[in-house]
């Protein structure tokens, strides 16, 4: 009797609950398309051939190399956002203000409220895993050395995600954002596990640079020898869809380094240079038409030329122009 | 076709407009109808009752949301045919998800009688805006569309085990809300 009352007062809830199922449920069939597709089966060859190179030393300067990766992607998504409003910022009584909006003096009165620096306090972010965008790898001598190193692989592989929860009221929920997966560099330490309730945690330890600003960021990680974690993002063949992280650093255009992101926002230079929107674009233009210009590689024979072919592959399927249409 | 653009055909008498409704949403209103109903034939035909509906009642009426209007048509009518098909035997998602749907609140329990529909209703919505937007999509669709487990778990991209697990929690958190404004009594 009350199951029949619930589902007879059920027939009443508001319209928009109604359209967003239907509206999820038609994107969800697209992504599954995709994620179910035969031509995504590449991506599984690049894990099982991975898996295989575990002899791989990563000497490079990983932060100048990422960087650089980074960056390409992102000026991807900063050309197509360029022209948008600003996006809110929260501050400590949830008054949405734009970005322009904010002083370095304000940032510096907010931040020891909003992002507690304490041992603590955890900066868990889920994220739900919607698409592989694709893959790329790039070229890299071992040792940094054109002429002595071993000529090595790194690839790649981009997943667009949702991030399921607000982050420190920082990130809404729904933000979409870029990971880059980096797939043959293993690890024997077991830093990636999965509770109970289908979470999974990777160890901040085991973890590389982000891109962060506030539309986007994206993550990198050297570590995906974990089937289940490669599984999760490939069709959500793990126990759940949530992906969870912790501690996280950030490239700061304006420092030019990364900035660490540990327990909360330890050093609040780069959130400063990520609010900043003009600088932060303006340097990603600026990188993304001198790769898109020349051929560009950086130092320590770090040849970028399969990474630019994907990203221009990318823009010509419009995936990253499509990716923020509400 | 966009909406405004059927509801014009609706205004304007075009046969037309029956024909771009179906072409739009006939899939969805038609697994609606069979989860309620576990038969093909009965599903086609209500939900060829609700195009009627609308036909009859566009205008004067303009839904806001042409879907919603309409994918409320033909659960009501799918839920009236289910229950004059089986006034004693149960079958079908409908019956199960009553069942489950029961067991939000306790044996010992029962929703207060005082409580109308239209309370209870606004008591949902209210749950539902608190829910984040995965567990609310998969109890709507689950209660409302009532899809199968499976069918959810696919159209999402997740586990079944992954969507039993929220639904449940959801379900648990449905009863402590319902608990505290007093409508378990």
């Amino acid at each position: 009797m009350n199951g029949d009352r619930l589902m007879t007062a059920l027939q009443g809830i508001d319209d928009k609950y109604l359209e967003e199922a239907c509206v999820l449920i038609g994107i969800g069939n697209e992504v599954i398309l995709k994620f179910a597709s035969k031509e995504q089966s590449c991506t599984v060859d690049v894990t099982r051939s991975a898996t295989k190179n575990t002899g791989i030393h990563i000497v490079l300067p990983t932060a100048a190399c990422l960087m650089v990766i980074c960056s390409i992607i992102f000026a991807v998504v900063s050309n197509t956002l360029k022209n948008e409003r600003p996006k809110p910022v929260y501050t400590d009584d949830s008054t949405v203000i734009s970005t322009e909006q904010l002083s370095t003096e304000d940032i510096n009165k907010q931040l020891p409220y909003r992002y507690p620096n304490d041992s603590n306090s955890t900066s868990l972010l889920l994220l739900k895993p919607m698409e592989i965008v694709g893959e790329y790898s790039n070229q890299y001598y071992e040792n940094g050395n054109k002429d002595k190193g071993n000529k090595s692989i790194r690839q790649y592989l981009i997943v667009k995600a949702e991030i399921m929860t607000d982050y420190y009221n920082h990130i809404s929920e729904g933000t979409e954002i870029f990971i880059a997966f980096r797939l043959n560099y293993l690890s024997e330490v077991g830093d990636i596990s999965i509770d109970k309730a289908g979470d999974i945690t990777i160890d901040p330890k085991e973890f590389g640079e982000v891109i962060l600003n506030l539309d986007c960021f994206i993550y990198y990680i050297d570590d995906l020898r974990n089937d289940t974690l490669y599984e999760g993002l490939n069709g959500g063949k793990v126990d759940d869809e949530l992906v969870s992280f912790e501690n996280i650093s950030f490239y700061s255009p304006k420092h030019d380094e990364m900035i660490p992101f540990v327990n909360g926002i330890t050093d609040y230079r780069g959130i400063q240079a990520l609010l900043d929107k003009n600088r932060v674009n303006r340097h990603l233009e600026d990188m993304f038409k001198r790769i898109l210009n020349s051929d560009f590689s950086i130092s320590q024979g770090c040849v970028m030329d399969e990474a630019i072919e994907t990203v221009k592959k990318l823009i010509e399927l419009k995936l990253f122009g499509g990716i923020y249409e509400k | 076709m966009d909406d405004k653009g059927i509801i014009n055909l609706f205004f304007a008498r075009s046969d037309k407009a029956i024909d771009e409704l179906d072409k739009k949403y006939g899939k969805i209103c038609k697994s609606v109808a069979e989860n309620v109903l576990s038969d093909k034939r009965d599903a086609e035909e209500c939900v060829n009752e609700a195009y009627l509906q609308l036909w009859n009642k566009i205008p004067p009426v303009t839904p806001a949301s042409l879907s919603a209007y309409l994918l409320k048509a033909v659960r009501n009518i799918s839920i009236n045919r289910h229950l004059h098909n089986n006034v004693e035997k149960r079958r079908g998602n409908y019956a199960l998800c009553i069942d489950e749907l029961s067991e939000t609140v306790a044996v010992s329990q029962s929703i207060a009688e005082d409580i109308s529909e239209k309370e209870l209703t606004s008591y949902i919505n209210e749950f539902l805006g608190t829910l984040d937007k995965m567990s609310r999509v998969i109890f709507v669709r689950r209660f409302w569309y009532m899809d199968s487990y499976e069918s959810i778990a696919k159209v999402l991209g997740i586990k079944e085990g992954a969507v039993r697990t929220r639904l449940s929690r959801t379900r648990a958190k449905l009863k402590i809300f319902l608990d505290e404004r007093g409508v378990a009594i």
